[in-house]
């Protein structure tokens, strides 16, 4: 499954992931006090700085968040009509700067270290039934999943429209569903196996 | 403890909902660049079909792996950023909402057991639609700083793709179960 992992190395990527995150937090706290969208354009103008110095990958994800841009924009242009300019600029820009440098940590960090950083974290919910590495087979599952069902989605479209010329397509979720779900039990059946055998 | 079983499915359910999002979304013309997706149907789904606690997990397990990096929230978003923009309330509100629309309709039928649509369309409602703009309008308050009624006002733009899907999941969960 496609990632949005960047695999360029750049200064970003030779940071351990725990002080990216460490860095993200500690920002997204700092931020709250700073009031002013002019006090707030300095960062965001180093935020966007930071994502340039990845070079050409940099511009690209740029170009992706497009959508969210436009969203937050939006957004700001309501909020200027109905509340004020000067608070609009602020939102947007703190925002803006959060998801670029959220974003920054995203494309810089392979998923296997998030997931390392992550699950240690994770520790003080064993006691309730979460365990770490049962949270590693469970993202393993679902990004095996997901190229699966869409395989199975895409086989019983092409099957159904073998066998007939019209598409009702709700009848298809049904039994694309009940598929899935039979799958499950399968897969849960030869992973318990598995497990009995390896102890 | 969850079972590998469990486990299993809803690890399903959260690759299905990770299948919705890269569906390529509907964008109304006049809604500027919000996405109307099918995701909040696999939400609800998973609430309707795996249970509240299941569900809820469910969507859980979504949100990590987006936030761990893949792109899988509609329109190809993925990463942290989209927890620092203004949707977070609602991504937030997917695991509430998964909660209380399972919780709701096994509630219902329990109380009417003929009535399986009528029960997956009401909990659809309260549970997936209600329950998630309490988190998703806030969430847009929060995030922009915009009143709540404003935010109110520009979330409710959300509502009419939700009803649809609401009766879309109502109707699947009522042929699912006669099949299986």
């Amino acid at each position: 499954m496609i990632s949005l992992y960047i695999s360029e190395r750049t200064w970003l990527h030779r940071l351990p992931a725990s002080f990216k995150l460490g860095m993200l937090v500690s920002i997204s706290i700092a931020i709250l006090f700073i009031d002013g969208w002019r006090n707030l354009l300095p960062a965001l103008a180093a935020a966007l700085c930071m994502v340039l110095s990845l070079g050409r990958p940099g511009l690209q994800r740029l170009r992706n968040l497009r959508g969210l841009l436009l969203l937050v924009f939006t957004l700001g242009v309501f909020q200027g009509f109905v509340m004020s300019w000067d608070l609009a600029a602020s939102a947007v820009i703190r925002i803006l700067l959060m998801v670029l440098l959220a974003d920054l940590v995203t494309v810089t960090t392979p998923m296997q270290k998030m997931l390392a950083v992550i699950t240690p974290l994770l520790t003080p919910l064993k006691p309730l039934g979460v365990a770490p590495h049962r949270l590693a087979l469970a993202v393993a599952l679902v990004i095996r999943f997901v190229p699966l069902l869409m395989a199975q989605w895409q086989a019983q479209r092409l099957a159904y429209r073998a066998r007939s010329a019209r598409r009702p397509r709700p009848v298809l979720l049904v039994s694309f569903l009940a598929q899935a779900l039979r799958r499950t039990d399968q897969i849960a059946d030869s992973l318990s196996a598995r497990q009995a055998r390896s102890r | 403890m969850l079972s590998t079983r469990d486990l299993v499915q809803i690890a399903l359910f959260a690759a299905l909902i990770a299948v919705m999002g890269l569906i390529p979304k509907f964008d109304l013309p006049f809604t500027a660049g919000v996405p109307i997706t099918a995701q909040t149907l696999g939400v609800m789904l998973a609430g309707l079909i795996l249970g509240p606690k299941r569900g809820a997990l469910a969507v859980l397990l979504f949100l990590f792996v987006v936030a761990m990096g893949a792109p899988v929230l509609s329109g190809g978003r993925g990463g942290l950023g989209v927890f620092f923009g203004p949707t977070v309330g609602f991504l937030i509100g997917w695991i509430a909402g998964a909660w209380a629309c399972g919780a709701i309709f096994q509630w219902l039928l329990g109380h009417m057991p003929e009535r399986r649509f009528l029960s997956a369309l009401l909990a659809c409602w309260l549970g997936g639609i209600l329950v998630i703009y309490c988190f998703g309008v806030p969430g847009i308050s929060l995030r922009t700083e915009l009143t709540l009624s404003k935010a109110m006002m520009a979330g409710s733009v959300f509502i009419p793709g939700d009803i649809l899907k609401s009766l879309l999941a109502a109707w699947l969960v009522t042929r699912l179960r006669l099949r299986t």
